[in-house]
């Protein structure tokens, strides 16, 4: 990373707050579900209403415990609930419900890639429980309060300033969120807000021991954002003290249209929170085979799977890191390794999966979820297709090895496969079965496909004369004319041969039918 | 038809049984007495006749019927009756299907939540607001096909030994109408004492049912923390707070604590105690129960400042109960001086946080100016047609109103119906320029709360917004809860020796109206021999023990009220005591109040 003076370093610690997926709030019954009519899912605990009382989610405990020991943290077997109290119209109850002192975990780490295949190990102070609070729509004169997010559980995680460079920190936040959406913890979706982001930044010289002042960075909702956010909160910060000026203590917000980042409170006017322990609500006490339950449910982790594939399946590190970002998708090509028996190499079973697989389920997303008739694809869509797709993979494992070993056993040529696979997903019929009804089986008969390039060469005369006379391009469009009138089915393999035999020929001189006549 | 005057509950239980007399007429009874004799009172702050007689009825036609069943069963069971088989006598009932409270009119501090009715808290803040739920113990009433009669009186958001500090009135004691009737909840407390219903339920947060009852010469019940569920119930301090009955005797406080105890999984805070049948205990409570149990007085409870007609009255009864084998053990609970200290960190604390949701928002009174017109409206949230309770809006410039208003010239608040009868000439004292307005949320929010909340409540919530603060928290809230851990332990100990602690619950009797409002310090020491039970989260209760002498300097001829205090969930083993003390006294035989009215 280069900043305007590279003998400064910057120094950040990030405050994650993720939500939870349960199916209810997290000290009510309401649902937690995004995007509903305003203000519809709400009783009288989440609106605060007189005399009502908070009740534990204890699906959102769980999940928040898992979190914690993903990320290597201490759980605490007696946690205390907190409020922290502050006036503002999203907060209904006037206090958040949070922890504060005894949080449910604590002293943890992440390991996170630093490139050139470093890595680098970020402590974790704490993750504690929490709920989310309400959201306010401004409409000219107006505020509107909608209280459906009040109560959503959240886990708030705060690192220790170990972070370096924005890069680091957007390299700890993926490494963070790929984990929570592995476990089912969260849908990490931070353009919803159920994956946020503050970040408490400070510069210093190189070499110096003591931390400069810091400033903290709300709610930056996109790893983009929070890149540039960071890297024009450190300059800002350099500049200013290169000119002789401090930094304040204070609290940022990033203006993502202008990139750079606006003054909200001052030190003097943070508040006094005025923490102390809920007395509603009971201290919370985690049994051994509660919190080894849970340790047991944590299955292998994206950074694990990683590492695994490429010393033991030999594949690179783009493989494995695409083969892992999406757990079903790493699940369903363990199994497909599994069912393989070694009769195709795991490289190939890879590339079928990363370039076709993924590929049609995103086109297929869009289809069935925007009822649109053309077939493009979301780069980013990939991630979240499991959500969408309800987890499943419309393809069950054997017949997509059948799809695979039809092609590896030259039957289908590859673009004709992934057509099978295309009908597969949208009709579910069975590899073999489309092959045999379409009649998609790969011509390979030398007679028929010397019929077929001599019809073409009839068809295109003046494109033969050209190519003939050292117009290589041509070539292609040849392999092509051949490939449409066997409907995709000729081997392309033996095209090229007998195209590349013919063209070799011209070129000495040799036509076809004159062989033909002298044979 | 038979007298219905200052009848209890188990009395008028009986009448029902008997077909003597119809809910109807006890309700009929009630809502008379209460029009003809309240507007001395004040107890009620509001009166529900119209549901009180419809609820009647249905309680009338569901007695009927189960009483036809009954004889009709009692029939079918006589043909059988030389098989041995019938285990129930003739005349007993199946308690579930006619607990005792059906067809029973109740007073309900306007603390607890009822779905449709106003819950006021007897605050202005809370003027307007309609419950759309129940609280679990009114929802458990309900279950008993209880009579609501209306809400009572007390001091608002609890804070107070006297009533005086409600927003609307001051509740009056029967005794002597010069005087208070205790606090907080002397609406209850008077409304049971002047026969204005059959029984009450209270919140007891630091006497607030104990101290009322026995200013008042009724039976007031605190039970374990725990016991009865908080939901509904607007929080003081949370962890302090309790409901419980005010009743006319004994047997009616544990027939009114059985119906509403017990687990509540929406109140976290609550128990699964076992909950006995503690009418039956009382009922079975005879005197030979005496013989060597050990009473603890504590040297403290007896100190300077209590009234010496209270001091002789405990006196004779702790003679009484040496008469029939009691062991009497002077105890000493060394912290108590500090109760006082530690409970108003902690209460105030407490209460600073949960009253932070009355902020104007969505609920209750809102603070409002137009700044097109200068004129400052007060807008109750509650009287709004076009927000309900979850319409949750503010306006973040210049007038907080609906959203499709036009921010004209016109009153944008025109629109909306408003019931604007606070007026800025009835601000107790608060003066707003209103041409310095900046018309923010800021303002919204202390203006709401400035004018919507009353003096001592916003005593407390600066007090404990202080004891909270960064820099303070150590010296003040950390310190208190050490000291709830040593009189906890104190109690602790205390039991260790004895089986029930026995004192005054009041240091004197029923103080003058006006008496000690500038004083607020006096104030509180009124709750000195209270105030500890509740940090301790034991039970504890207060029933009548006599009178003081006519020529007392602190009142003569006023109820005295004598606490019992028992470990940790041991109601049954108190109630049983104080029911045996009851009959030695005989108070209510005795005296009445001389309503004159």
């Amino acid at each position: 990373m280069e900043y305007i003076d590279n003998s400064f370093e910057a120094v950040i610690g990030l405050e994650v707050h993720t939500q939870l997926l349960t199916a209810t709030k997290m000290f009510c019954s309401c649902p937690n579900v995004f995007g509903k009519e305003p203000n519809s899912l709400v009783c009288p605990v989440c609106l605060a209403l007189p005399g009502s009382l908070p009740v534990i989610n204890f699906n959102a405990v769980k999940l928040a415990v898992k979190a914690a020991l993903a990320i290597n943290l201490n759980i605490n077997k007696k946690s205390l609930f907190a409020r922290k109290n502050y006036f503002y119209p999203d907060l209904p109850k006037g206090y958040q419900i949070s922890q504060f002192q005894d949080p449910v975990s604590s002293n943890g780490y992440l390991i996170i890639n630093i490139g050139e295949g470093k890595e680098k190990k970020i402590r974790i102070n704490r993750l504690h429980i929490e709920e989310d609070a309400g959201k306010l729509i401004h409409a000219g004169y107006n505020s509107f309060v909608d209280l459906n997010r009040a109560g959503t559980p959240l886990a708030e995680i705060v690192s220790e300033p170990d972070l370096n460079s924005p890069a680091e920190a957007v390299a700890y936040l993926k490494e963070l969120r790929d984990i929570l959406v592995y476990l089912d913890i969260s849908d990490g979706n931070m353009e919803e807000g159920s994956f946020r982001c503050d970040a408490n930044i400070s510069v210093r010289k190189k070499g110096d021991a003591k931390l400069g002042t810091r400033t903290e960075v709300k709610n930056v909702n996109s790893f983009k954002f929070v890149e540039k956010a960071l890297e024009y909160e450190i300059n800002r910060q350099i500049e200013l003290l290169l000119n002789g000026g401090k930094v304040i203590q204070e609290t940022l917000l990033f203006n993502s249209k202008t990139g750079k980042t606006e003054s909200m409170r001052g030190k003097e006017e943070a508040h006094d929170y005025r923490y102390f322990e809920e007395p509603d609500l009971s201290p919370l006490i985690l049994g051994e085979e509660f919190i080894a339950e849970i340790k047991n449910s944590i299955t292998e982790l994206p950074r694990a799977k990683r590492e695994r594939y490429i010393r033991e399946y030999a594949l690179s590190e783009y493989d494995s890191e695409e083969l892992t970002r999406n757990k079903e998708i790493a699940y369903y090509f363990e199994d497909l390794i599994k069912a393989n028996k070694d009769r195709v190499e795991i490289k190939k079973i890879a590339n079928w999966v990363i370039n076709d697989l993924l590929f049609e389920l995103k086109t297929v997303r869009l289809d069935q979820e925007l009822g649109l008739d053309q077939r493009t694809t979301l780069d980013q869509s990939a991630d979240n297709f499991e959500i969408k797709h309800g987890g499943m993979i419309p393809v069950k494992i054997e017949d997509f090895l059948e799809l695979i070993l039809e092609v590896e056993a030259g039957n289908i040529n590859k673009n004709t496969g992934k057509k099978v696979l295309d009908e597969m997903l949208s009709t579910g019929k069975k590899a073999g079965d489309i092959i045999k009804e379409k009649n998609l089986i790969q011509v390979s008969d030398e007679k028929g496909l010397e019929d077929t390039i001599k019809q073409v060469f009839e068809e295109n005369p003046n494109e033969l004369e050209a190519l003939i006379d050292g117009k290589d391009k041509l070539f292609g469009f040849f392999v092509g004319e051949a490939m449409k009138k066997t409907k995709g089915k000729a081997n392309p393999k033996k095209v090229n041969e007998i195209l590349n035999k013919h063209i070799e020929n011209y070129k000495s001189g040799i036509r076809i039918n004159q062989e033909q006549g002298q044979s | 038809m038979t007298s219905l005057n200052n009848l209890t509950i188990h009395e008028l239980h009986e009448l029902l049984k008997n077909k003597e007399i119809k809910s109807a007429d006890i309700t009929n009874y009630y809502i008379e007495k209460i029009k003809k004799t309240d507007s001395v009172i004040n107890s009620y702050i509001s009166l529900d006749s119209e549901g009180a007689a419809e609820e009647a009825d249905k309680a009338d036609k569901y007695i009927q019927n189960m009483l036809d069943n009954k004889s009709k069963s009692n029939n079918d069971r006589g043909s059988n009756y030389h098989d041995g088989n019938n285990k129930n006598g003739d005349n007993s009932f199946d308690e579930n299907a006619f607990p005792y409270l059906t067809g029973i009119p109740l007073s309900i501090k306007d603390i607890f939540l009822m779905k449709g009715k106003k819950t006021t808290c007897a605050s202005k803040i809370l003027e307007n607001f309609i419950s759309p739920y129940d609280s679990t113990v009114i929802k458990r009433l309900k279950e008993n096909n209880f009579i609501f009669l209306g809400k009572v009186n007390m001091d608002e958001f609890a804070m107070g030994s006297s009533t005086e500090n409600s927003a609307f009135k001051s509740t009056k004691n029967p005794w002597d109408t010069k005087r208070v009737p205790g606090g907080s909840s002397g609406g209850s407390a008077a409304s049971v004492s002047a026969d204005l219903c059959a029984g009450s339920f209270g919140t007891d947060t630091g006497g607030s049912i104990r101290q009322p009852a026995s200013l008042c010469g009724v039976v007031g019940l605190k039970p374990t923390y725990g016991m009865i569920s908080r939901y509904g119930i607007i929080a003081f301090s949370s962890s302090l707070d309790q409901a419980g009955p005010v009743a006319k005797d004994v047997l009616d406080s544990a027939i009114l604590l059985e119906a509403v105890s017990g687990f509540d999984r929406l109140d976290s805070t609550s128990r699964k105690f076992k909950i006995k049948k503690y009418s039956d205990i009382v009922k079975k409570a005879d005197k030979s129960k005496i013989k060597g149990l050990k009473i603890g007085i504590p040297k403290e409870f007896l100190s300077e400042g209590l009234d010496k007609d209270i001091l002789s009255n405990i006196q004779e009864i702790k003679n009484n109960l040496k008469e029939l084998g009691a062991e009497i053990i002077e105890i000493s609970l060394p912290d108590t001086a500090y109760s006082i200290a530690a409970y108003y960190v902690i209460a105030t604390s407490e209460a600073s946080s949960n009253l932070e949701r009355y902020d104007g928002i969505r609920y209750g009174y809102r603070f409002a100016q137009n700044n097109n017109n200068g004129n400052t409206n007060y807008i109750d949230n509650n009287s709004r047609k076009d927000v309900n309770n979850t319409g949750a809006l503010y306006n973040n410039n210049n007038s907080y109103t609906a959203a499709n208003n036009n921010t004209g010239n016109s009153n944008s608040d025109s629109n909306l119906d408003l019931d604007l009868d606070l007026d800025l000439t009835n601000l107790s004292g608060i003066d707003i320029d209103t041409s310095k307005l900046k018309n923010n949320l800021e303002e919204l929010y202390s203006y709401s709360r400035t004018i919507g909340f009353g003096k001592e409540v916003k005593r407390r919530i600066m007090l404990g917004t202080f004891a909270l603060s960064a820099g303070y928290y150590d010296a003040y809230y950390k310190k208190a809860s050490l000291i709830r851990k040593l009189i906890i332990k104190n109690y602790k100990d205390a039991f260790g020796k004895v089986d029930l602690i026995m004192g005054p619950t009041s240091p004197t009797p029923a103080f003058l109206i006006g008496e000690k409002t500038d004083d607020p310090l006096s104030m509180y020491l009124s709750d000195i021999y209270t105030i500890s039970v509740n940090l301790a989260y034991l039970p504890a209760m207060s029933l009548p023990s006599g009178l003081t002498k006519e020529n007392n300097p602190n009142g003569g001829g006023l109820p005295i009220g004598l606490q019992i205090i028992a470990p940790w969930c041991a109601e049954d083993k108190m109630l049983e005591t104080a029911k045996i003390i009851e009959d030695i006294v005989n108070f209510r035989k005795k005296f009445q109040p001389d309503l004159n009215i």
